[in-house]
């Protein structure tokens, strides 16, 4: 019983440094766990980006900071990799202000990989006020004067043919929590668009795939690995999930020693 | 060891954000305060450049697009504010603001999150997540109803409500968890990777 | 001998290619191409719809549309796809969900590039059916665009908009002529009472956050709504109130809100406006500043009211570990079990809306309130009649929607 009731009272300082021991020794000593399974969320956005005829156009939109890159940063890159890999157009926009880093960051990255020029076969939009993404249905051209660099947008030979939403072949809106396209691009414009989201925001967004007003949705850093896997380039998503997975198995096996801990040593004190 | 400057400064910020968990000290506020100032001042340069520049100053002064002005005035009424004499006059921007706002929303909220999800509701109830829906939203909903007290029928409706409500909440821990320790897999990447060289990739 | 197979197996092929060739029917000339204004738009978009033909919507065949500004052209490609898709039913807010429309095609030109950025006058069209090897094209129309004053495929919202209101005002009128119209209890809510009470015995102030969203989000309206009834009953017992704000309109509004409040109670003297003060927009900093301010000033009370994203664990702990008295209200469902662990009292969704008329009182947010609730009750019926139909293989209350 003292084994319990010492359970029970267990210093979180301790909870604190296995977790933290569970996270490091995986990315120290690398497991190579599987990664069993594709979502069919995810799947469904790989299929998508399949089907787009060369050289038309994705949207992706950063709507998210740097203190959530470690989610969502891998599934940016992942998709924007199976972009140039299909010969797709990327136009990157960012909904918030640190979002114009990440976004040509990634840009920056997927282009070295597989010989992709600026201002041709990608282009970074950045940051801009107001109603964007009302704005974007209207013309991307007004929304946007500019590149993120100042070069004036109607000047850029991938902007050429993109003037709507309606040039667009899909929009992916990469947010650490709800998307703003769903009631303006989706509703007003007919858009067709994918969520990458953060782990906490994902549960938030299934009733809209269930309506298929979003056509696929990657939550978290699984969803990551699964897409990395899925254009056959395991990257940081995937080394990551030993991590991830190890974390899990500590949570759940803490999680069932407190609730007997708790309910044993209820027991006594009743 | 990294002979970056500037990822041994991002490891030492990090590591003053973490003595938070040991309690408040200098280092923590330090850091906070240089935070809040960074991001204030990085918001400031790409608003400016990214905005201000290219839709408001050289449409006017390059392009000859007076018609900005008639907005940019309505933006400078919030200026008002430092002078309590005039500071009413910060309404008219906060009112043209709202009014856009709702004029927005409203159609698009009804639409996109009414009406849509009413269509996802009234499904044939051809296997069991069909069912579980409709009694789910029905039931939550019976929950949020403030117009008659929790008896009878009710009650029984509204406890079903909220066991629904507690399996998602549980739902939402659940992805809670994957997405926090994503984020220290991130920060512990930076430091023993990018700072202490300990992960090799 | 040996050579002779290949001789015979490519003699058997020549004879066999207009054999072949001939088992490949034809493409025929699209028939029956209409082009009309594009309805409910602010102009500048031309329909085109034409018959669907068996013979032409195969895979491997194209439609390319052609526009010109005058029937003898210059002739712009203004759009090309599949014959297999582009049908009238893929637009069912145009033309309904009759069956018929599956056998129609569908394009909509909303520009003519190099010509015209978007299209303002009479434009010709034609249509061509293409499988690489073989085009026909169809005859010529044309059609000018229109802007619509009025888009009518927007008529339900109108409705919907109309029927929420006249039932919100008919409940204000009967709250005025009846102010106590039943509104069930929220245990959350007798708790901000208390927590103020609580505030002014120990000399310390209230923290009151708007949560992350701005002046459009219902629950930053109905947070600052509460505010001024919270501030009101802060300034009544002297005591004081800190709102860190997200976002700069919502500072303004709440400056304002607060001082509202403190002239209402008698005392403007008392109003502060440094205590309502913007931090930054952005998410963590935001946090990291509050906890800051959690930690130091050590309020007897935190109420945390608006939308929240993953900072709120990061402020609700904080603050729960500095003992405050802590009440949340959020329509955030991601954010609800870390403000029900942390916070004393949680005010669940809806719950923050209802909020402030039963704290008020007031005749028009109860009449708001309860013609919401009634609003909700005829949610309710469609639902179970819309599933109880559809079940029934009746589908109209869904096609109704799905057509918008």
């Amino acid at each position: 019983m003292k084994f319990w009731e010492m359970l029970s009272k267990l210093d979180r300082r301790i909870i604190f440094a296995l977790v933290f021991l569970a996270v490091l020794l995986p990315l120290v000593f690398k497991m190579g766990l599987p990664i069993k399974g594709i979502q069919p969320p995810v799947k469904a956005i790989y299929d998508h980006i399949e089907k787009l005829p060369e050289g038309s156009t994705v949207l992706i939109s950063i709507t998210y900071s740097p203190s959530t890159m470690p989610e969502l940063y891998p599934m940016t890159l992942a998709v924007i990799r199976h972009c140039f890999r299909q010969n797709i157009k990327v136009v990157c926009v960012s909904l918030g202000i640190t979002g114009v880093g990440i976004g040509e960051m990634a840009l920056q990255e997927a282009a070295k990989e597989y010989n992709k020029q600026e201002g041709v076969d990608y282009v970074n939009l950045g940051f801009q006020t107001g109603p964007v993404t009302l704005g974007m249905g209207q013309d991307i051209h007004k929304t946007y004067p500019t590149d993120y660099k100042g070069i004036k947008v109607a000047e850029l030979p991938v902007m050429k043919n993109v003037k709507t939403y309606k040039d667009i072949g899909l929009i992916v809106d990469y947010t650490a929590s709800g998307t703003g396209y769903i009631g303006t691009a989706v509703t007003m414009y007919n858009a067709n668009l994918a969520v990458g989201v953060t782990a906490v925001g994902a549960a938030d967004l299934y009733p809209y795939l269930q309506t298929k007003q979003i056509i696929g949705l990657m939550g978290g850093l699984r969803s990551a690995a699964e897409y990395e896997l899925l254009i056959e380039k395991p990257d940081k998503g995937c080394i990551r999930m030993d991590s991830q997975s190890i974390a899990h198995l500590l949570i759940l096996i803490l999680i069932v020693v407190g609730n007997i801990a708790y309910f044993v040593t209820r027991r006594k004190r009743t | 060891m990294a002979t970056d400057i500037y990822v041994w400064i991002a490891a030492l910020l990090t590591l003053s954000i973490y003595s938070f968990l040991y309690k408040d000290n200098p280092l923590y506020k330090a850091a906070e305060h240089l935070f809040v100032g960074a991001s204030v001042g990085y918001s400031i340069v790409i608003t400016y450049y990214q905005a201000v520049l290219p839709r408001l100053i050289n449409p006017i002064f390059q392009e000859g697009d007076w018609v900005m002005i008639f907005p940019t005035l309505i933006g400078f009424l919030m200026v008002s504010r430092f002078f309590p004499k005039y500071d009413w006059l910060s309404r008219i921007t906060i009112a043209f603001m709202l009014g856009i706002s709702t004029g927005i929303n409203l159609p698009l909220i009804i639409q996109a999150s009414l009406l849509k999800q009413l269509q996802g509701t009234m499904l044939p109830m051809t296997d069991i997540n069909s069912i579980l829906i409709v009694i789910g939203v029905l039931c939550v909903m019976i929950y949020f109803f403030f117009s008659s007290e929790h008896k009878g029928i009710v009650n029984t409706t509204s406890k079903i409500g909220i066991l629904f409500i507690m399996v998602g909440f549980g739902a939402s821990f659940g992805y809670t968890v994957m997405a926090r320790i994503s984020l220290l897999i991130g920060r512990l990447e930076f430091l023993f990777g990018d700072w202490i060289h300990l992960i090799k990739y | 001998m040996k050579c002779r197979l290949p001789v015979i197996v490519l003699l058997l092929s020549i004879i066999s290619l207009p054999l072949v060739a001939q088992d490949k029917p034809a493409l025929t000339p699209p028939e029956e191409l209409t082009a009309f204004d594009a309805p409910n738009d602010a102009g500048g978009r031309i329909a085109l719809t034409w018959r669907a033909s068996e013979q032409n919507d195969k895979p491997g065949v194209s439609y390319v549309i052609y526009g010109a500004l005058s029937p003898d052209g210059p002739w712009q490609e203004t759009g090309r796809f599949p014959a297999t898709i582009g049908f009238k039913s893929d637009v069912p807010y145009y033309f309904g969900l009759s069956e018929e429309n599956k056998r129609w095609h569908f394009f909509e030109a909303n520009k003519i590039e190099g010509l015209l950025e978007s299209i303002t006058t009479t434009v010709y069209f034609k249509l061509a059916v293409t499988d690489g090897a073989n085009t026909v094209e169809s005859s010529i129309v044309s059609s000018a665009p229109n802007g619509n004053w009025f888009d009518t495929s927007k008529v339900y919202i109108l409705v919907f908009v109309a029927g929420f209101s006249f039932l919100i005002l008919f409940f204000i009128r009967l709250a005025r002529n009846n102010p106590n119209l039943f509104i069930r209890h929220i245990p959350g809510l007798d708790a901000i009472e208390e927590t103020i009470g609580r505030a002014t015995e120990m000399g310390k102030p209230i923290l009151y956050l708007n949560g992350l969203h701005g002046m459009d989000s219902l629950s930053t309206i109905a947070s600052t709504s509460i505010l001024g009834k919270v501030a009101r009953k802060v300034a009544n017992y002297d005591s004081q109130i800190k709102v860190p704000c997200y976002d700069p309109i919502v500072m303004s509004v709440c400056q304002e809100v607060v001082k509202e409040a403190y002239v209402e109670a008698g005392r403007p003297d008392a109003f502060k406006e440094d205590n309502i003060f913007f931090i930054t927009n952005d998410q963590f900093a935001y946090a990291a500043a509050v906890d800051g301010l959690i930690v130091r000033h050590k309020p007897a009370a935190n109420l945390y009211m608006g939308y929240y994203y993953a900072e709120s664990l990061l402020i609700a702990e904080t603050g729960a570990a500095t003992g405050a008295m802590q009440i949340a209200g959020t329509d955030s469902i991601t954010q609800l079990p870390f403000f029900i662990t942390t916070c004393d009292y949680t005010l669940m969704g809806e719950e923050l809306y209802a909020a402030s008329a039963y704290l008020s009182r007031e005749p028009l947010q109860l009449g708001s309130l309860k013609g919401q609730d009634y609003g909700k009750g005829f949610i309710i019926a469609i639902i179970i009649v819309g599933s109880i139909l559809s079940n029934a293989g009746v589908a109209f209350i869904v096609n109704l929607f799905k057509v918008f």
